[in-house]
């Protein structure tokens, strides 16, 4: 009776995340999958295996696969020197370059798309300067709707993930290792390829597969850059459904990509379990070079030169291109989002994005706290079976793509029992899913990190569990629960998988905004596309920046 | 014949003087020990014979060849470090091997030459072992031989006793000298244990704050400390100040003492140094007259260590000193007063 009575409160902790999960995930989930097995509502598996096997569909299938392993590759190629040298020396500005890297990460997929446009597209800013000098005619880069237009943007998204993952491995490292090694006889590149890279193995293997992920799901890159001639299977989904409304297609390729990131994440979580490689270790300060020798002075200047180019170059050239007009630098394209000109492609001014997409972002920021501390308190409790079960449950939808979510949305939804389909909550509830995650992952810590005997010396002083929690978890967990907070809003608010679906037309978000400037011709919609993709990029990095301040406060705080 | 010559080597780390004009000489075969406190720049010195670091100022002579610029994979010299640094990803016959593959031996030559300096150590047979899989001491034994296995021409090591706890290294440190020996191999043994050090080598070089102090064998060393932070460093406590008055003569803060003095001048400042073994309970009062040093006090502790008797006393200028007893005396009660007869050749004289 007693266990009984401590275990209902829990249970209810974990009915709200859970009923939500159920109908905004399982629901469409199944609905992709009837969808796929029964196109016309009745069991015709049949008719799965005419489009699986279908030669439109391994293309897309194979050519997601190549373009990912092409990108993996080229991002290890440019960023592992980065690592080491993150690694292994110290040198002026070495955190400010640190935070600056990430920066690219978690900017939303469009901006990073639009910023690659910005700098080398047929009216980016090298093109118009390389015409200028030498009075051309035309664009001489024309990358525009190419493949290196996609890896290029590619390995500028991830190029922080393997600096962080490897990097962070490499300096734990003993460096006793190799000097070993090189006692022994080991010259410094026999040093490397027999000791080092080994050892960095799990590491580079885990960075890869992560990178791997990401473009394998890569969705607004590949739609914006790559042109109608490339589809992954992400934006086959998108055109078959929205542009083709050939549903079952889409279903069928829905359950592909499911499938396959659903592997993926497994390998990736089963990996870092075994290696114990962090997403974002600490770097230790132990055993760090100073920069003397000539040589050490091209590593890392050669290093940090190439970050500031790869990942500074698109960011500068998008907020250039946004300033710059046909008479020299002016604020017209950031009047013009104000504006509602007769021919436009919106119902309302462009700026009503903005209030939309912070709206949404708000809201997306309530819920995903609302449902994510509750699961948070519930699965940091001690406990074995449910938590045990319920903590991958949700994780879940972090790895379901965004377009797979989306999708399932506009098929699961649009029909009694729950016709949400002219809702303004369809944006925020889907934003919501993305985020939630993200918003458990921020608390389970903090929450995990309060000593039990602490709840229980409340309890002991006569504190109720409502008192204990206000008393004890809610100042502890606050700064976490802020960290969160701002996690949700900015995924919210450069969500574009998902919402390309979902969005009505009279309401876009930004990123929403700015893709449909990009697909329309003339240098005023160009301009207004960079002038709200930077708006959105300064909104993510300051969000940004400000999280890792609060983590590196909440960190000193324990 | 001298093999390793160190000439007034300097480092500093951020400005704080690590060595400060370091000159040593190891000798073919010999095996020296540098002995000193944690932080005294021991390691260093090994890291810069080994040419992972530079010095700053100074010279490192090998064989009569002028070391400077010489990468450390091209010096053939062994390092057993101080936390072994085994190849985790290696087994024990990979790590072993890993110096004979470096420097491309055939495929036999290396497995005859690892299995061989895996039974050396105690290994044999486990040689496909992962080095995950080991005892600290069987890990140790691993370290050894990876660094001798190459027949370098100088090994190194860096405290190889100190992660081990205190029987195992008991044990190893005397197993450590033989195979050291059998080998032949000129080697410098750094640690901050002085039984360790007079275990092991032939020579003690002291270290103290980044300078050599002192460097004889172990017994000179312990019969005749250099200086004051020697004799403290081998666990000396009696050190008292005294200066010389004659030939043969000095006196102390407990007292005028007949002693050898040497070569002293008189008025030479010294601290005397009187082993805790030296001291005698004379059979009467003129035992003690007839005595050429004699100190008198009270006794504040008297403690039975099983072979003996510890016996503190606080002497009238109020100096604490402490002398061993073996255990068949009568001993006094702490608290009463007591006159020692001191033993000549326990007296010890360090000058200032």
């Amino acid at each position: 009776m007693k266990k009984n009575n401590k275990y209902r409160p829990r249970i209810l902790l974990i009915t709200i995340p859970l009923l939500f999960l159920a109908i905004f995930y399982f629901y469409p989930l199944i609905k992709i999958f009837s969808l796929s097995f029964m196109p016309e509502g009745e069991w015709r598996p049949g008719k799965l295996h005419k489009l699986v096997s279908s030669g439109f569909y391994i293309q897309t299938f194979w050519f997601t696969f190549w373009q990912a392993s092409l990108s993996t590759i080229l991002t290890l190629l440019l960023a592992l020197p980065g690592a080491y040298v993150f690694a292994r020396y110290r040198f002026f500005g070495k955190n400010l370059i640190q935070s600056f890297t990430t920066i690219p990460f978690v900017l939303p997929t469009v901006v990073v798309a639009t910023a690659f446009q910005a700098l080398l597209g047929p009216n980016g800013l090298i093109n118009i300067w390389l015409m200028q000098w030498f009075e051309l005619p035309d664009a001489p880069i024309q990358l525009n709707h190419t493949l290196w237009f996609i890896l290029l943007a590619h390995v500028f998204y991830n190029y922080t993930v393997v600096l962080r993952i490897v990097g962070g491995f490499w300096s734990r490292l003993e460096c006793t290792l190799t000097e070993a090694a090189q006692v022994l006889g080991a010259s410094p590149w026999q040093t490397f390829f027999k000791i080092t890279l080994p050892l960095l193995y799990p590491a580079i293997f885990a960075a890869g597969l992560l990178v791997f992920i990401f473009c394998f799901s890569s969705f607004g890159i590949i739609l914006i850059l790559g042109g109608p001639r490339f589809s992954t299977i992400e934006v086959e989904i998108y055109r078959q459904a929205v542009h083709i409304f050939n549903l079952p297609m889409a279903a069928a390729l829905s359950l592909i990509q499911i499938v396959f990131t659903f592997l993926l994440m497994w390998v990736y979580t089963a990996l870092q379990r075994k290696t114990g490689v962090d997403i974002m270790p600490e770097s230790s300060a132990s055993a760090l070079r100073n920069v003397t020798t000539c040589r050490d002075r091209v590593i890392v200047g050669g290093n940090t030169a190439l970050m500031m180019l790869l990942l500074g170059m698109p960011m500068l050239a998008l907020v250039f291109r946004s300033f710059s007009s046909d008479s020299g630098l002016s604020l017209v394209f950031y009047r013009a989002l104000f504006e509602n000109p007769t021919q436009s492609i919106f119902f309302v001014p462009p700026m009503e994005a903005v209030i939309y997409s912070v709206g949404f972002a708000g809201v997306t920021l309530v819920l995903a706290v609302f449902l994510g501390l509750p699961a948070a308190s519930f699965l940091a409790s001690p406990q074995k079976g449910l938590g045990a079960l319920l903590d991958p449950i949700f994780m879940l939808p972090l790895s379901t793509s965004a377009v797979t979510l989306g999708f399932g949305f506009i098929i699961a939804l649009d029909r009694p029992p729950l016709n949400l389909r002219t809702s303004l909550m369809l944006v925020p509830l889907a934003h919501t899913l993305v985020a939630f995650p993200f918003v458990v992952r921020s608390i389970l810590p903090a929450l995990r990190s309060i000593p039990r005997n602490l709840r229980e010396a409340a309890t002991l002083l006569g504190a109720s569990p409502l008192k204990v929690w206000q008393a004890v978890d809610l100042p502890i967990v606050g700064r976490a629960v802020l960290v969160g907070a701002v996690f949700a809003f900015t995924v919210s608010l450069g969500e574009f998988g998902a919402t390309v679906f979902v969005a009505r037309p009279q309401t876009p978000t930004m990123p929403l905004a700015i893709y449909r400037f990009l697909g329309q011709p003339g240098a005023m919609n160009y301009g207004q596309a960079m002038a709200m993709s930077s708006i959105l990029m300064m909104v993510t990095a300051v969000g940004f920046l400000l999280l890792e301040k609060v983590r590196i406060g909440g960190m000193g705080e324990f | 014949m001298t093999l390793l010559e160190v000439f007034n080597i300097s480092k500093n780390f951020n400005h704080e003087p690590a060595l400060n004009g370091v000159d040593l000489s190891v000798d073919k075969g010999e095996i020296l020990s540098l002995l000193g406190p944690s932080g005294c720049g021991k390691t260093t010195l090994l890291r810069i014979i080994a040419g992972l670091e530079n010095a700053d100022k100074g010279t490192v002579f090998f064989d009569g060849r002028d070391m400077a610029g010489v990468m450390p994979h091209h010096r053939q010299f062994g390092m057993m470090f101080q936390e072994f640094a085994l190849f985790p990803h290696k087994n024990v016959f990979e790590n072993t091997a890993f110096g004979l593959q470096m420097q491309h031996y055939p495929n036999s030559g290396i497995k005859d030459r690892t299995d061989m300096v895996l039974s050396l150590v105690g290994l044999e047979g486990k040689g496909q072992r992962r080095v995950d899989e080991l005892s600290g001491g069987e890990r140790q034994r691993v370290a050894l031989a990876r660094s001798i296995a190459p027949q370098p021409r100088l090994v190194m090591l860096d405290e190889p006793m100190g992660f081990l706890d205190r029987a195992l290294r008991e044990r190893l440190i005397h197993d450590l000298r033989k195979i050291l020996k059998k080998v032949g191999v000129t080697a410098i043994f750094v640690t901050h244990d002085q039984a360790e050090a007079f275990a092991v080598a032939d020579r003690i070089a002291v270290f103290n704050a980044g300078r050599i102090e002192q460097i004889d064998a172990p017994e000179i060393l312990y019969k005749n400390p250099a200086t004051i932070a020697v004799a403290r460093f081998l666990g000396f406590q009696n050190l008292v100040m005294g200066a010389v008055i004659g030939k043969g003569r000095i006196d102390t803060e407990i007292g005028p003492m007949q002693v050898d003095t040497g070569a002293r001048p008189v008025n030479q400042k010294l601290t005397v140094l009187i082993r805790p073994e030296g001291g005698h309970m004379p059979e009467n009062r003129t035992g003690v007259l007839e005595a050429v040093a004699s100190v008198s006090g009270r006794i504040s502790d008297c403690c039975f260590q099983g072979a003996g008797y510890r016996v503190t006393l606080i002497t009238e200028s109020g100096r604490t000193m402490v002398f061993n007893f073996p255990n068949n005396l009568d001993l006094p009660r702490a608290g009463q007063r007591i006159q020692l007869a001191l033993d000549p050749g326990s007296v010890v004289l360090i000058n200032r």
